[in-house]
């Protein structure tokens, strides 16, 4: 990440600041995406992102943290699209097949598997522990949740996905 | 593992119009955040209102309410100048010259700006405290400077207001008549002390009728560019 740019666009510099916004752009419409399933929203999510993010980019501290936030923000932001357009408030996922601290194994899975099996939270963690490479003490700190809670999301997704890899293999 | 997940990600296809509506909300904030800049900067300058017409927008005089540094050089000398602006007005202008970038080829922006440059040096040296000028107080070699830019500057002004330009609707001897025209509007206004257009009450009688005359003509240049 280049701090320089990221300084520049502190000071209302947008050239810069769509410089540094460009290199990150496709990650961001991609983890959108995810989140709203249709190109639409996740464009719409796009440009909110931008918006938002060189409007508030003075209240960022750290300049190395730059992509951080931004990925931050695009997850609250499609989660809040999600939101809206379902209407719908999500159960509560079952807790019962809780897996222990064993080897994070990621089973093959299809982006519309992703999609469609797992949870906003769970994608969210899904997405910054293997897309996005953060470690768990990070997503706890990008998504504001404790560590523990962070943990036990991720190990829920894993199964889930895993879960249904197994299903689908049976059939 | 890991890696199978992103390439699956990245199979999620990327849409042409991705980089464009990045630029979209960049621009949003962006002229947004001017606004606020903008009140900062009103906050410092006399308290006061000078409203830009929208009645005539396509005169070069409308302009004196350009801020922009690159012009007026500093704030502070908009200030010693211009007592009043109102973020309207300067939004206005400022979106007329954002489109300026878009609309103009390079060469042609870079033209413009030229000549917008002359205008706005006009105004700090001979405008008054709303940026009028009086063109029958300032030396002629000076005048005919500002008359020959406002003819080549005119043409701009038609374009950014997406109008047809007043010099092909109008003949040669007519589009002199309306540079004149122009001048002659802004020269009154200097002369009464007006703000905007609208405090026709502040024009003395014997100028009432040059006034609506002049404005007369003008509106019926602005029915000709439509």
């Amino acid at each position: 990440m280049n701090i320089r740019l990221v300084k520049k666009a502190q000071k209302g510099d947008d050239k810069a600041f769509l410089k540094l916004f460009q290199k990150l752009q496709e990650d961001i419409y991609r983890t959108a995406y995810v989140y709203v399933k249709n190109k639409d929203d996740a464009l719409d999510i796009v440009q909110d992102v931008a918006y938002q993010s060189f409007k508030k980019i003075n209240t960022l501290k750290t300049p190395e943290y730059f992509k951080t936030w931004i990925i931050r923000m695009t997850i609250n932001c499609a989660i809040n699209v999600t939101r809206r357009n379902k209407k719908v408030v999500p159960l509560i996922a079952d807790f019962e097949n809780l897996i222990g601290e064993e080897e994070q194994y990621l089973p093959l899975l299809s982006v519309k598997e992703l999609i469609d099996i797992l949870q906003e939270e769970e994608k969210s963690v899904i997405l910054l522990r293997f897309y996005h490479d953060h470690t768990i003490k990070e997503i706890s700190e990008i998504l504001d949740i404790p560590l523990g809670t962070a943990k036990t999301v991720l190990y829920r997704a894993i199964n889930k996905l895993r879960k249904n890899v197994k299903e689908a293999g049976e059939l | 593992m890991n890696n199978h997940l992103k390439q699956e990600i990245a199979n999620i296809e990327i849409p042409i119009e991705l980089h464009e509506r990045s630029k979209m909300g960049v621009k949003k904030a962006k002229d947004e955040m001017k606004g606020k800049i903008i009140i900062y900067i009103r906050k410092r300058l006399v308290a006061g209102a000078f409203a830009v017409s929208l009645l005539i927008p396509s005169g070069a005089w409308a302009y004196q309410t350009f801020l922009a540094d690159e012009l007026y050089g500093s704030y502070e000398n908009i200030k010693k100048h211009i007592s009043t602006a109102t973020m309207e007005g300067y939004l206005l202008l400022d979106a007329k010259l954002s489109q300026a970038k878009g609309d103009l080829e390079k060469d042609e922006y870079l033209h413009f700006k030229e000549l917008l440059t002359v205008i706005t040096t006009s105004k700090l040296e001979y405008g008054n405290e709303y940026g009028n000028i009086d063109y029958s107080q300032i030396p002629m070699t000076e005048l005919n400077h500002i008359r020959e830019v406002l003819h080549k500057i005119q043409p701009y002004f038609d374009k950014l207001n997406g109008q047809k330009l007043s010099e092909e609707v109008l003949t040669k001897k007519e589009y002199e008549n309306y540079i004149d025209a122009l001048m002659t509007y802004e020269q009154i206004m200097a002369q009464c002390g007006m703000k905007n257009s609208g405090e026709i009450d502040k024009i003395p009688n014997n100028l009432r009728d040059d006034f609506a005359e002049t404005e007369a003509f003008i509106m019926s240049v602005n029915d000709k560019q439509l």
